[in-house]
């Protein structure tokens, strides 16, 4: 129907975790994914990448047709060229990155049955191989609901690791005691409640340690020893992970975790999340192929050194050219996961189906259509994903999205049959590195960020755009050094290093380990000179990208060294970052020590004295509690406020000008250094205050009180003085100082039409999505019900993988909201200024 | 040491100096010629040059200005922090410079400094100009300049939506337009009879031009007096209208919650900085005039530059206790953020700025202590300058490092200024010295008729003397026409004393008690809407706005009934009269006994000649009339 809204169930391929998503289409088109919250899962989490991808969909530089040898071409001169250079191929492969889905490997394994040397590769990055090595091939399905104690060792698990969103709703919905070990300070890193710097050298000292195999610490006794304990009284209830890609180490892990097999590791319904192979990957390398398929991977950029030019027929399925494609012969485009039908089974007993929300807006073709083309069985991919047969009941998996059964399997069994190097005799503990390490020396820590993961999104200016949780920085990767090796080398945040020839800006990280240097990957891919167009064009624009370079740099070849060396440049490379201060002081305490609450400071109810009479309330009061224990700060909310709000994105020279657009920030503030660094996320958007300040200073009543509770921008009223954004204590108001196309006219379709863009010249803010509000309530009208507590969701709120945002109404006091507003915990920053905000925090 | 001593000194000062006139040696005829020669002779070279000169950074300015409009404000260098750095600071810096001619033309003209004769002038369209150039900057900081009608509260097919009157935003919008248009009534009042001079001096199309724009003065006994109750009835309205011009453009900052900006010092620290760097600036325009122009030198003396430089000083220290004050404030609240806000300003990233502002303003004008310094031209016009710098940074100071770094440390950011920003300044100074440059070329630079009436010639008492006698002897004065206010005639004339009074009581109040109904109606009844959770009815908000258009209104009523009863509308033909050297007595023939030979026997007792001779063509109107004129060549 015309202007109504529809959702549809569907699954996220944003990376392998398959998360749960709703998709909201508006007059036939997709606007917006948010996790679905009956999956079983994700449960309604979604993480920025996820909420991100459906920018994607509406790239007109997504490939449009298959090329072959370079040159546009057509299928049916597509599958003569593949059949007729299959004709005689001996040794065929198939590589992709984690695939998850039954009909695909099903339709691979297929493919490849025809020829005489046909396998399978899988890889990850970073790879997970390790871990599936320990347990015999399965990657155990973490459980971390189910811990009262864990312990990571460089597993950023509520940031990227795995299937980050699950991991994080397991967190939150326990919060249990949480060590980190870790070389850089990661996302997980930044909520544990015990952290410690390791270098990666030291990680198996570490785990030997832990594991009982040696009884002398190998650094900081005290807490080597206090964690060693929480370990042992929460036997069968805690949990260690770690990312370390030895599987001596894994196999560490795994003695530590011996009795939490079952509890918080289940082997009964193992993941499929990363099914990566490092020692199959390794055997591609050495051994010649006839034929390369690259299903939804990109090696040449991915890998560390990998070379397809001798490869007689390289066929790959990408969205956009990228460096494999480059060398391929038959590029095959496969469309976007909202218009494509496909299958998930990311956990043993989890069955997931991807439908499409939208008739494909470009000329491709699914992979498995065109592996069973070149099978000689053409068939539909629905036809192959109903063939597969892992539901009985179509409709209603179509309906929900995913379908479930319990995998029986007894656990000891499992726990056996993944046990084939239990035996295997445990390395000796590495020495533990002293000190820091020699001058301009580093060991290379390389990791996905939360934005780009492995580097699959780097055509989503969403994510581009989205501030790194930790260092805030947008539009590129840098070279995160900690302060002292920083001051060592004498070098400041966008100082250009050369790291063992990647030339990359640095970036001065508290909480950092000394003797390494941390680089994310997935920059610098291919095309990314397209952002080039982003932002206004003005007199003192400045560049920052050229025809032909890229955002950021890639480093994943740094993966080859155990260390590299680092040299200044002198060259300069200002990096745009969101926050510039990052320190709290007495100036600035709220986030970590709670303010005394008002009983406390026996001042009634929290109602601070007014000069003026109290003003009469509408029906509801609208207010938001943002619980700052369980925010990770993963920023799953600012791109879910970006994708229903319309927010522009502008370009890396007016972020260096600091003008970003989004709506909610988080704000992350620093306290102490090194292994005492503690830190906090704290999610800043309008307060809606009662009193509020801005209200009063407009002159032209464009921004007003509603008398639910809303502080109401209204846009066409605007003309743009300002003074309401400098009187906004909070300084969550966003100006647009131009106007803001998006550089590709086609992702206006993105736009979510139920909230007006704004032009330029005028102020905007954090609505409370009103356009929601309003929708519940025609809906609760027509049925002539009450608003009921939680059929609001703001769209921060709906997609948040920790729930920590709760928004409702104050004034039914058996709401959430209620409650959670006379919690112990509860305060509203700046309390003194008796704004009476509406957004309140729970703190730390 | 108090502040007040300081403040009154240099009035004290002039007040000692009372008989003693600020200009001597000058005839009346002098006076004429020396200020018309200007407008009368061809530009000089060094005129053009200057005009050229600002006319080119004027419109570079307006290229700067129309860049902005068309792409956006993001051309400036504003972020989400700070939002307003250059436009405001230079809207409030030409507001203060504003400030000095009101300050001249009215309060000292309530205090009697007859010293302000030779400079109101120039002071008063300085304040035009400089209104003007502020004024520039709240439309275009607007992100939608092209709607900033907005703000004027019309009927509209929104609703009527009005305007919040609760907003420092909007009494700006009313004070500066009061401001600015009582002022320009006040200054044009005050030239209309150097307009008859010059038109009367002149033929062809000047006179034609003046002949309209002096409303057909001819220098009236009874006009003068009403006029001189008028500047009287208007100067009273401009006082607190200059105090609450900048008491209101400190409310922006004042009623916010800003760290730095919420503070109840910032009214009276405003209006002394705004009298300070107007003063200053005033200096700066005068010295130069004078260097312009050689003939000025007579009346722009150094005792006025020494006046204005005691005021400078006075102010000076005014404004330096309020620095202190401040720092005071911030120490005594215990109130982190404002102890921050003001550390930052003297330790943090604009530090430079804060401690230029320190010695511009508060250390340099301690100079002024030396009479040699205040007597030195080249040290005043050095040290004006640097107040005018230091003024500027104030402004910056008070705006930006209050913006940059306020409560929450996650948003906190820089500033630096595009070259559209300075280019925009720059195109101000551009406007505001072509518009000074063409008042000198084109308007009498000097108010003639009031440094007339401060020469203390003999003609003031001969001429009362004459009247006293003719009325002596019967003879009935129909009118006087002087060519300034000669006080005390009007008594021995037997004028009675003007009721414009009422005309301004009435407009005033009328004016206050209309627009606070207005306000109260269209905030609570009409479209009541909840803003900052204040009372619908906020009667202290609306206490700006009254008392802006309670002035405008009084001085609309007073000029209006001013114009009404004196006969005055532009274009009117000028009757005969005297706006030169000479002083017309018309005596009315009600009688048999009227004498015309008598008449002039008696003005000769006073050495004066008289003229009886062409009465009709002076006269035309007044067939009843016979006219004297008294001619005052032969008294030298």
């Amino acid at each position: 129907m015309p202007g109504r809204a529809y959702w549809m169930a569907s699954t996220c391929h944003g990376c392998p975790a398959r998360c749960g998503v709703l998709v909201k289409c508006r007059d036939g088109r997709p606007i917006r994914i948010e996790g679905n919250p009956e999956h079983p899962l994700s449960r309604g989490g979604l993480c920025a990448v996820g909420q991100a991808s459906v920018l994607e969909l509406y790239d007109t530089l997504r490939l449009d047709g298959p090329m072959l040898r370079g040159a546009k071409s057509d299928w049916a001169s597509v599958d003569a060229f593949v059949r007729e250079q299959l004709a005689g191929a001996q040794r065929v492969r198939v590589l992709s990155t984690t695939l998850a889905s039954p009909t695909s490997k099903r339709v691979i394994d297929e493919f490849l049955a025809r020829f005489p040397d046909g396998k399978h590769v899988v890889y990850d990055v970073p790879s997970a191989s390790a871990i599936r090595e320990a347990h015999g091939g399965v990657l155990p399905h973490y459980r971390f609901d189910n811990a009262d104690v864990i312990v990571s060792l460089d597993a950023d698990f509520l940031g990227t690791w795995i299937s980050p969103v699950e991991f994080t709703k397991q967190w939150s919905s326990r919060r249990a005691w949480h060590a980190q070990f870790e070389a850089r300070l990661s996302l997980t890193g930044s909520k544990a409640d015990q952290r410690v710097r390791l270098h990666p050298r030291e990680t198996t000292a570490v785990l030997a340690y832990l594991a009982g195999a040696t009884n002398e610490p190998p650094l900081k006794p005290v807490v080597l020893e206090r964690i060693r304990k929480r370990l042992e009284e929460a036997r069968g209830r805690s949990l260690v992970v770690c990312g370390s890609k030895r599987v001596e180490d894994q196999l560490l892990v795994k003695r530590i975790n011996e009795r939490n097999y079952g509890t918080t590791l289940d082997l009964a319904a193992p993941s499929y999340q990363r099914e990566g192979n490092d020692h199959e990957l390794a055997q591609l390398f050495a051994e010649p192929v006839d034929a390369l398929f690259v299903v939804d991977a990109n090696p040449v950029y991915d890998l560390p050194e990998f070379a397809v030019d001798h490869v007689p027929l390289v066929v790959t399925f990408p969205s956009h050219i990228d460096e494999t494609s480059k060398r391929a012969h038959a590029v095959c485009p496969s469309p976007h996961f909202l218009e494509s039908w496909n299958d998930s089974e990311p956990v043993a007993g989890v069955y997931a189906v991807t439908q499409p929300a939208i008739a494909p807006l470009r000329n491709t073709r699914e992979v498995i259509e065109s592996l069973a083309a070149w099978s000689g069985k053409p068939a539909r991919a629905y036809d192959m994903i109903r063939a597969t047969g892992k539901t009985a009941e179509w409709d209603k998996t179509l309906h929900d999205g995913f379908a479930v059964w319990s995998a029986a399997t007894p656990v000891a069994a499992l726990y056996a049959a993944a046990e084939p190097r239990r035996a295997a005799a445990l390395p000796p503990p590495l020495k533990a590195a002293t000190g820091v390490a020699a001058l301009h020396t580093f060991t290379p820590v390389l990791y996905a960020s939360i934005a780009m993961r492995d580097g699959r999104h780097a055509h989503n200016a969403w994510l581009h755009e989205l501030p790194d949780p930790i260092t805030k920085v947008t539009w590129d990767n840098y070279a995160s050094l900690s302060p002292k090796a920083a001051e060592k080398l004498n070098v400041k945040d966008g100082d250009v290093v050369n790291v063992q020839g990647v030339e990359l800006p640095a970036f001065v990280q508290p909480g950092q380990h000394d003797g390494v240097v941390a680089i994310a990957i997935g920059y610098g891919r291919l095309g990314t000179d397209r952002f080039a167009k982003v932002g206004p064009k003005w007199l003192l624009r400045r560049t920052h990208l050229t025809g032909g370079d890229t955002v950021g740099r890639r480093a994943i070849q740094l993966a080859k060294y155990d260390t590299v060396t680092i040299t200044k440049t002198g060259k300069r490379h200002e990096l745009a970052t969101t926050q510039l201060y990052n320190r709290v002081d007495e100036h600035r305490p709220e986030p970590f020590a709670p303010v005394p609450s008002p009983r406390e400071r026996g001042e009634g109810q929290g109602e601070g004295s007014s000069l003026w009479p109290a003003k009469a309330k509408g029906a509801h009061q609208w207010a938001m509690a943002i619980d700052l224990a369980k925010c990770t700060g993963c920023s799953a909310c600012v791109i879910g406020c970006q994708s229903e709000n319309n927010v522009p994105v502008v370009g890396k020279d007016e972020v260096l000008r600091e003008r970003e657009m989004h709506w909610i920030r988080i704000d992350r503030y620093f306290k102490g250094e090194g292994d005492e660094l503690q830190v906090v996320h704290q999610p800043m958007m309008c307060a809606h205050c009662g009193n509020a300040p801005c209200e009063t200073v407009c002159p032209v009543l464009a921004t007003v009180h509603s008398s639910d509770g809303l502080n109401q921008q209204v846009y066409n009223r605007c003309v743009g003085t300002r003074y309401c954004a400098n009187n906004c204590p909070y300084k969550v108001r966003r100006f647009n100082w131009f106007d803001y196309p998006h550089d590709d006219v086609f992702a206006n379709l993105t736009l979510n039409p139920d909230v007006a863009v704004r032009s330029r010249g005028v102020m905007e803010k954090c609505s409370m999505c009103v356009q929601r509000i309003e929708e519940a309530r025609i809906v609760a009208k027509q049925q002539g019900l009450p608003i009921a507590d939680g059929a609001i969701r703001t769209a921060c709120e709906q997609s948040c993988p920790a729930d920590a945002i709760r928004f409702g109404d104050a004034n039914d006091p058996k709401s959430r909201i209620a409650a959670l507003r006379k919690d112990e915990r509860y305060f509203v920053v700046l309390e003194e200024l008796n704004v009476k905000p509406a957004v309140g925090y729970l703190t730390v | 040491m108090s502040n007040l001593p300081l403040a009154i000194s240099p009035f004290r000062a002039a007040v000692e100096h009372d008989d003693e006139p600020p200009v001597t040696g000058k005839e009346l005829a002098d006076v004429t010629r020396d200020v018309c020669a200007p407008l009368e002779r061809k530009a000089t070279p060094l005129w053009w040059f200057a005009f050229l000169a600002s006319a080119a950074v004027m419109t570079l300015g307006l290229v700067a200005i129309g860049y902005q409009v068309s792409t956006g404000i993001g051309t400036w260098g504003l972020n989400k922090t700070v939002g307003w750095a250059f436009d405001i600071t230079n809207f409030v810096f030409w507001v203060g410079i504003g400030h000095a001619g009101t300050l001249i033309s009215a309060v000292l003209f309530l205090l009697r400094q007859k010293w302000r004769t030779s400079v109101n002038r120039s002071a008063e369209a300085m304040t035009l100009f400089a209104v003007l150039c502020a004024a520039i900057f709240p439309l275009i900081h607007m992100g939608r300049p092209w709607l900033a009608f907005w703000v004027f509260p019309y009927p509209n097919t929104r609703g009527s939506l009005w305007v919040n009157f609760r907003s420092p935003l909007l009494w700006d919008v009313f004070a500066i337009s009061v401001y600015f248009t009582v002022s320009a009534v006040f200054w044009f009042i005050g030239l209309m009879p150097d307009l008859a001079t010059i038109r009367d001096r002149s033929t062809g199309l000047r006179q034609k031009i003046f002949g309209v724009l002096s409303f057909g003065w001819n220098g009236s006994l009874r006009t003068w007096t009403r006029y001189e109750k008028m500047y009287l009835l208007l100067a009273g309205l401009a006082t607190p209208l200059v105090l609450s011009v900048h008491s209101i453009v400190s409310f922006d900052f004042a009623t916010s919650v800003l760290p730095g900006w919420h503070a109840t010092i910032f009214p009276p620290y405003f209006v002394a900085g705004a009298i300070f760097s107007g003063m200053s600036m005033v200096l700066t325009l005068m010295i130069i005039a004078r260097a312009v122009m050689p003939a000025l030198r007579d009346y722009l003396t150094v005792n006025h530059i020494d006046a204005m430089a005691k005021l400078v000083l006075a102010t000076s220290g005014m404004v330096g206790l309020a620095y202190l004050t401040e720092l005071f404030t911030a120490f005594y609240s215990g109130n982190p953020y404002e102890r921050y806000a003001f550390v930052n300003r003297a330790m943090g990233p604009f530090a430079w700025g804060y401690w230029t502002m320190v010695i511009c303003n508060v250390a340099l004008p301690q100079l002024y202590w030396f009479r040699r310094v205040r007597r030195s031209i080249v040290a005043v016009f050095i040290l004006s300058i640097f107040v005018n710098i230091g003024m500027w940074f104030e402004r910056f100071i008070i705006i930006v490092t209050s913006l940059h770094r306020d409560f929450l440390p996650s948003s906190w950011a820089s500033y630096t200024p595009t070259i559209i920003e300075i280019a925009t300044l720059a195109g101000t100074f551009g406007l505001f010295f072509t518009a000074f440059l063409l008042f000198c070329r084109f308007l009498p630079m000097i108010a003639m008729a009031e440094v007339k009436g401060v020469l203390h010639r003999p003609e003031d008492e001969r001429i009362k003397r004459v009247v006293r006698e003719l009325t002596r002897g019967g003879y009935v004065v129909a009118d006087v026409h002087t060519p300034y206010a000669v006080h005390g005639l009007e008594k021995v004339a037997g004028v009675k004393p003007s009721r414009l009074g009422w005309a301004c009581a009435i407009g005033g109040f009328t004016g206050a008690g209309l627009i606070l109904l207005f306000q109260s109606w269209t905030s609570a009844i009409d479209w009541g809407i909840d803003v900052g959770g204040k009372p619908l009815n906020s009667i202290p908000a609306f206490i700006p706005v009254t008392f802006e258009v309670g002035v405008l209104l009084g001085a609309f009523a007073t000029v209006l009934a001013f114009l009404f009863r004196s006969r005055l509308w532009p274009g009117k033909r000028a009757q005969a009269g005297a706006t030169d050297d000479q002083f017309v007595v018309v005596l009315r023939a009600e009688n048999a006994a009227f004498d015309p030979e008598h008449a002039e026997q008696i003005a000769a007792r006073y050495g004066v000649r008289v003229e009886c001779g062409d009465a009709s063509r002076r006269c035309p109107a007044k067939a009843a009339t016979r006219v004297a004129a008294l001619h005052t060549e032969g008294d030298r």
